[in-house]
């Protein structure tokens, strides 16, 4: 008799979950094998235990405000959505404008030029570098299997 | 006019409250379709008739209770934002499941990097003090398990599902979840060992 298997018929025997001729099966074996007997009975007293952990209920207002956060933080999502948009269109064109004013005005001194624009390339490859380390992040997931 | 499109159409002149009142007036098929189409109202009932499971279920992932009410609230307005590319023809909650188990899985990565939480926040101990140290032990015994090991108890224990919902839910064969169950239970039967005087 394959005692693995019997402890795994065991383990959903107390789960409920198996058919009239397998409970019949596991019954008889324990009445003739004493080493799944005793795996029987703790079996009963982990799930004793296991019956009595709880997990904490939140306050009753969570349920009655559940909707309504979730509601005003997709609101929200959309608000920062748009306002990233316009930031961004803005930060550009405001970086355009400036590299193009610096680059034209013929009274800023060369090394001022070269500074300011060294700042902003600078800017720019601090941003470049942040976004490619967060993908790198991502493509390294752990979880990457799980569905996002 | 089909006596669906009626139903729709009486749905979509309708606001808040109403949803619930049809909820059982239309299946979960045709308020997802609504909700593919941009309406909040009708995601309500969605989220109100999964929010106490899904809530439990991050519970049992990061024990503390204000960060499982946020994270199950993260997973519900991503699975907004996603709706469009969830199939019709499938139940709701097992894709909104894997959204929620991964937004449920990168706290715990994060958590792991700042601190532990303190035990006693996430659930309700019956009895006080004699076996307070066993669940400790268990609870301890539950986060250390593999991920598959670990939701399988979850839903098991705390959602009193059967063997064939954990395996919709999960995507797994019923084989497989009855498999990782056992293995698990071994393993916590295995911490708790002392407490139950079992010997061997």
């Amino acid at each position: 008799m394959d005692h693995q298997k019997i402890k795994e018929l065991i383990s959903s025997y107390h789960d409920g979950e198996l058919d009239e001729a397998q409970k019949k099966r596991v019954e008889r074996h324990l009445e003739e094998c004493p080493e799944c007997r005793k795996e029987f009975e703790e079996m009963g007293k982990f799930e004793e235990v296991m019956s009595q952990m709880e997990l904490k209920k939140p306050q009753k207002e969570a349920w009655q405000m559940y909707w309504t956060s979730v509601y005003n933080r997709l609101e929200r999502g959309i608000g920062w959505i748009l306002f990233s948009i316009g930031a961004i269109i803005l930060l550009f064109f405001g970086g355009y404008k400036l590299v193009e004013g610096i680059i034209q005005d013929a009274s800023t001194p060369l090394i001022l030029k070269i500074g300011i624009l060294s700042i902003l390339g600078g800017l720019v490859v601090l941003l470049v570098s942040l976004l490619r380390e967060q993908l790198f992040v991502r493509r390294r997931e752990r979880y990457k299997e799980i569905e996002k | 006019m089909s006596e669906e499109t009626a139903v729709r159409r009486e749905f979509l002149l309708q606001k808040g409250r109403f949803v619930m009142a049809k909820d059982k007036a239309l299946s979960e098929r045709e308020i997802i379709i609504l909700v593919k189409r941009g309406n909040k109202e009708a995601y309500q009932a969605i989220v109100e008739r999964y929010m106490k499971r899904a809530y439990y279920i991050a519970l049992g992932f990061v024990r503390n209770p204000q960060d499982a009410l946020d994270i199950s609230q993260e997973a519900f307005i991503k699975a907004f934002r996603r709706i469009k590319s969830f199939d019709i023809e499938r139940p709701f909650f097992p894709w909104f499941y894997k959204l929620m188990k991964n937004f449920c899985l990168d706290h715990l990565k994060r958590r792991s990097r700042i601190q532990e939480v303190p035990l006693e926040e996430s659930r309700v101990l019956k009895e006080e003090h004699e076996d307070r140290e066993m669940k400790e032990v268990l609870w301890k015994g539950i986060e250390s398990l593999p991920v598959e090991q670990r939701e399988t108890i979850i839903l098991r224990y705390f959602q009193q599902l059967s063997y064939q919902e954990i395996s919709e839910i999960t995507g797994k064969p019923v084989g497989t979840v009855m498999s990782s169950l056992f293995y698990a239970k071994k393993r916590l039967k295995e911490t708790i060992k002392k407490y139950l005087n079992l010997g061997g």
